[in-house]
């Protein structure tokens, strides 16, 4: 039996990206280089954010959903950590602070479905950034064969540990490679130690990606007037591998880096 | 500094006489460009003046002024503009031609349309390069003029085509010789920066199949998203734009589809 669930419930979210680590200590390092206050938009359930308190930066957490955020508050109350923690819509939200740092991890700017939902959320992003301080967005550059085989048709399976036993999530998507938009159709699959299935979940999401061009002609229509962009490691799945000092490659998670001067 | 071999290898404009044998007789968008051009009005209903921007050897531009238009062309390769006057001045057309780089040209006129046809924006390799020449043609059109933009549309199986294969991209009869001229091309892409260099080499092959002449050149095409160009027009200044996936005003919805932008000055 198949149960249709939801990517942002924090249980389902914290299985299925378990093993997401790689971006978190380069993350925490960029946090801590701020010299400032941090705000990470879409902190979800405190993948990030939570390490980043635990290394004693001074960060705040914005989210659209309410489930996650009541997760992350827990997590913060049993660790006793304090951070501002806001629901709010990374298109238009409305803060009180200004910041050194703001930083879109994880692809999170590609939840961002048109243009103008793109350039709404790095326009908000400035209007809460310091004099001088900096936007960070991770996001993945497309690569053409990662498109051709996601958009095959057939699912593509990657497995992680959950708990004695595993967890395979399948993944195809449905694109439209002119808008930019992928429908991603998900599958999990959770087996117990001994390889039985014990319960299927299915959920689907949409997503824009961007080009590095275009992401550079996004910051400049919202009006950032300085930025730059590096790889920042090659895959979310394999160890961070040295790519500094390289140009950026299809595939690679690039770091978009803004300033609002 | 020592020239590399490939450095001594020329652009394809520095043979127009060998391009027009090749690529002169595309017939594909003449009728579209003809349309774009008959529609353009100037203030006050009369037939407004067209600027054909990269119109090289005047493929498409002849055949404009051949239809009555009254149409002037700019391209940055010096051979290949002389051959546009040479020919236009051979059929008496009234136009002006002149050597000019669209990302920086000065001209007297101002346009109802500026058209940009087969690629020819695909030779801006920056994004520099783009909006330089966005914001030039602009200056260059009338308040209610429009500048049509006809690219290829980059997809992912070609980006995953291997780098450095020959592709046999056009092959012509020459004729009287029995000889065939075949244009094949070996593509080096950088799909981040979205550019594709091209070493190319036009042979003449005779009855025998044997090649009897091989001319080199190469030169870099800039692919442009869709997405992209809509940014692109708005950040040069464009008040408003549409994209299109043909000839018919079709929306653009594959990538097997070509790209043709409209942006209005105003």
């Amino acid at each position: 039996v198949s149960e249709t669930t939801d990517l942002f419930e924090p249980r389902i979210y914290d299985a299925v990206y378990a093993d997401i680590v790689v971006d978190i200590p380069l993350l925490v390092a960029l946090m801590k280089s701020a010299g400032g206050r941090v705000l990470e938009v879409c902190c979800g359930n405190g993948r990030v954010l939570v390490p980043a308190l635990e290394a004693g930066v001074p960060a705040d957490g914005l989210d659209l959903s309410a489930a996650m955020l009541d997760d992350l508050k827990a997590k913060l109350a049993a660790r006793g950590f304090t951070a501002g923690v806001f629901e709010g819509d990374m298109r238009d939200f409305s803060l009180r602070d200004r910041y050194a740092l703001i930083v879109i991890p994880f692809n999170s700017f590609f939840h961002n479905l048109t243009q103008a939902d793109q350039i709404g959320t790095l326009s908000c992003c400035r209007r809460h950034l310091a004099r001088g301080g900096r936007l960070a967005i991770v996001a993945f550059h497309p690569s053409a064969p990662m498109l051709i085989k996601y958009g095959s048709g057939d699912p593509v399976p990657t497995e992680t540990a959950y708990g004695e036993g595993k967890l395979v999530c399948w993944d195809s998507a449905a694109q439209d490679r002119v808008e930019q938009v992928q429908t991603v159709n998900r599958k999990l699959q959770y087996f117990d130690s001994a390889g039985r299935l014990e319960r299927e979940e299915t959920m689907s999401f949409r997503m824009r990606w961007a080009y590095k061009p275009e992401m550079e002609l996004l910051l400049r229509v919202a009006g950032f007037a300085r930025w730059e962009v590096r790889a920042f490691f090659t895959s979310y799945r394999e160890p961070a591998s040295a790519v500094s000092g390289r140009a950026p490659i299809e595939g690679d998670h690039l770091l978009y880096t803004a300033w609002n001067e | 500094m020592t020239p590399s071999p490939a450095d001594t290898v020329g652009s394809p404009y520095d043979q127009p006489e060998l391009y027009d044998l090749m690529l002169d007789s595309l017939e594909f968008d003449q009728a579209f460009w003809r349309r774009v051009a008959r529609e353009a009005t100037s203030p006050g209903g009369a037939a407004g003046a067209v600027l054909d921007v990269g119109c090289g050897t005047g493929r498409v531009l002849l055949r404009l002024l051949e239809a009555g238009i009254d149409a002037d062309g700019i391209d940055a390769s010096a051979p290949m503009l002389e051959r546009a006057r040479a020919r236009a001045a051979a059929a008496g057309y009234a136009t002006r031609l002149e050597v000019a780089d669209m990302r920086d040209f000065t001209l007297p006129r101002r346009y109802a349309r500026a058209i940009c046809t087969f690629n020819a924006f695909a030779h801006c390799e920056t994004p520099d390069d783009q909006l330089r020449a966005l914001r030039c043609i602009h200056h260059h059109l009338e308040p209610a003029g429009a500048l049509v933009v006809f690219m290829s549309y980059p997809s992912p199986s070609y980006w995953s085509e291997p780098d450095g294969d020959p592709v046999l991209e056009r092959e012509i009869e020459l004729p009287g010789s029995g000889h065939r001229l075949q244009m094949w091309d070996k593509r080096f892409k950088n799909p981040v920066a979205q550019y594709q260099r091209s070493e190319m080499e036009i042979r003449e092959i005779d009855a025998n199949g044997v090649a009897v002449a091989t001319h080199r050149s190469q030169a870099i095409q800039r692919w442009v998203y869709r997405w992209e160009m809509e940014l692109l027009l708005r950040a040069a200044g464009y008040a408003r734009w549409e994209i299109h996936g043909g000839f018919d005003g079709e929306p653009l919805e594959r990538p097997d589809q070509p790209m043709i932008a409209w942006g209005w000055r105003s």
